[in-house]
């Protein structure tokens, strides 16, 4: 993950072809034509879902914000470089991504993982220990959120960000593998791997409870 | 059913609980849990787990106020730069164009009037080499009476004309005129505060028309 923030960080926006069924591929048709309510119809559509992508990763609103509008003007000025065949919806994804991490990269904001001291350091441990179903079944339906938000967040980045995006954005495999650089296939073997290293952390924690 | 069998179908039983799996992977891990007790409590983990992140963690609420900021200032931060700069150069262009003699018109006016007093002296001077007496008295004369438009196309009347005469009027122009001529150029038409046909030195013209009129 490192490598991906690094190499965003001096890098434009990937290009965007309109790909077929793309359902913003109208809009981006207008937006191209110069039609800036083409452009402000976007911005409305996405946000939402854009802010919620960056809000995971920085944990405060201002931040946040910044991010996504960060992420419109360059995809704005990035119009004429449209090319490549990804949804407008994962190209923008992509940037707020590289843009949240690289904020949190260069230290302008501080990860705040919820309640992250409420697991402890047995991760090692942890994988080679017998686990409990039943238990971790019983915590994820008992306890808050917050420890399962704590988890996520312990999560290897790439981990993390294949996780989330599946998760929390309900993008396809393919979509998360372009936003995450990877081949779909990497993708999915890391979205598994990200569910057993949860299980792991989340069964210790039962285990230490 | 042996343990390999469950290692190999580990990614799958991810797969089937985020419901991702093709149709095969789906297929395989049914056949196997009917069988598999470990497999199945895998598989029912899973999903509990994913459901639990899923609503552990949901989109952040927040009033239509926010969103509605959130994208005005998208908006202004694409607006066309200088846009503000271009409808107030805009007004002050349609100011200027409104007055009975705009500045852009003086300075056109000054142009040509230089070219005319240019033209006439070429051919006064060209004409004065070997017609007459009247050679060189300027405006005196009606030039429109004996010398043929200017038609360099038709004729070769400027070839036939001195280079000496021709070089002695273009210093007597520069010299009178060149000041006037350098401002002229360097005027910025949508500077206000640049300098105006009114600041020049007019007096540079007014001595081209006294000399060509023999003063």
């Amino acid at each position: 993950m490192e490598m991906l923030v690094t190499a965003e960080a001096e890098r434009p926006p990937p290009r965007l072809t309109v790909v077929e069924g793309d359902p913003d591929a109208d809009l981006v048709e207008a937006w191209r034509r110069g039609d800036r309510a083409a452009f402000a119809e976007i911005v409305r559509r996405h946000q939402r879902g854009l802010y919620a992508l960056a809000h995971r990763y920085l944990r405060d609103d201002d931040e946040s914000k910044d991010v996504v509008q960060l992420t419109f003007v360059r995809a704005f000025q990035a119009l004429g470089d449209f090319r490549g065949g990804s949804q407008l919806r994962t190209w923008l994804y992509r940037i707020a991504v590289n843009g949240a991490l690289n904020r949190l990269r260069d230290g302008k904001a501080q990860r705040k993982a919820p309640l992250e001291d409420a697991l402890p350091e047995v991760e090692r441990e942890a994988a080679e220990r017998e686990r409990e179903p039943r238990a971790l079944t019983a915590l994820v339906g008992a306890e808050a959120g917050a420890k399962l938000r704590a988890a996520v967040a312990r999560l290897p980045e790439k981990q993390r960000l294949v996780l989330e995006l599946r998760v929390y954005q309900d993008l396809p495999f393919k979509d998360v593998a372009v936003i995450a650089e990877c081949s779909e296939n990497s993708a999915k073997v890391n979205f598994h791997h990200a569910v057993k290293k949860l299980r792991q952390l989340l069964s210790n924690e039962v285990e230490h409870e | 059913m042996s343990e390999v069998d469950c290692q190999e179908l580990e990614g799958a039983i991810v797969a089937v609980a985020d419901g991702s799996a093709s149709a095969d992977e789906a297929a395989a891990v049914r056949a196997h849990i009917t069988t598999c007790a470990a497999c199945a409590r895998e598989l029912a983990d899973a999903r509990a787990l994913l459901a639990g992140v899923r609503a552990a963690d949901p989109p952040p609420e927040r009033p239509q106020a926010f969103w509605d900021e959130l994208h005005a200032g998208v908006m202004a931060r694409v607006a066309p730069p200088g846009r503000d700069e271009l409808a107030a150069a805009r007004a002050r262009k349609q100011e200027r164009e409104a007055r009975p003699m705009g500045r852009v018109a003086w300075i056109a006016s000054a142009v040509a009037v230089a070219a005319v007093i240019a033209f006439y002296v070429v051919r006064m001077t060209g004409s004065g080499s070997g017609s007459g007496p009247e050679s060189g008295s300027g405006l005196t004369r009606a030039p429109h009476e004996e010398v043929a438009p200017l038609a360099l196309e038709e004729d070769d009347e400027l070839d036939e004309l001195d280079q000496n005469q021709l070089e002695q009027v273009d210093e007597a122009l520069e010299e009178q005129t060149g000041d006037a001529l350098a401002d002229l150029s360097d005027i910025d038409p949508d500077d206000e505060d640049d300098v105006t046909l009114e600041e020049l030195d007019e007096s540079a013209l007014e001595a081209v028309y006294a000399r060509l009129n023999g003063g």
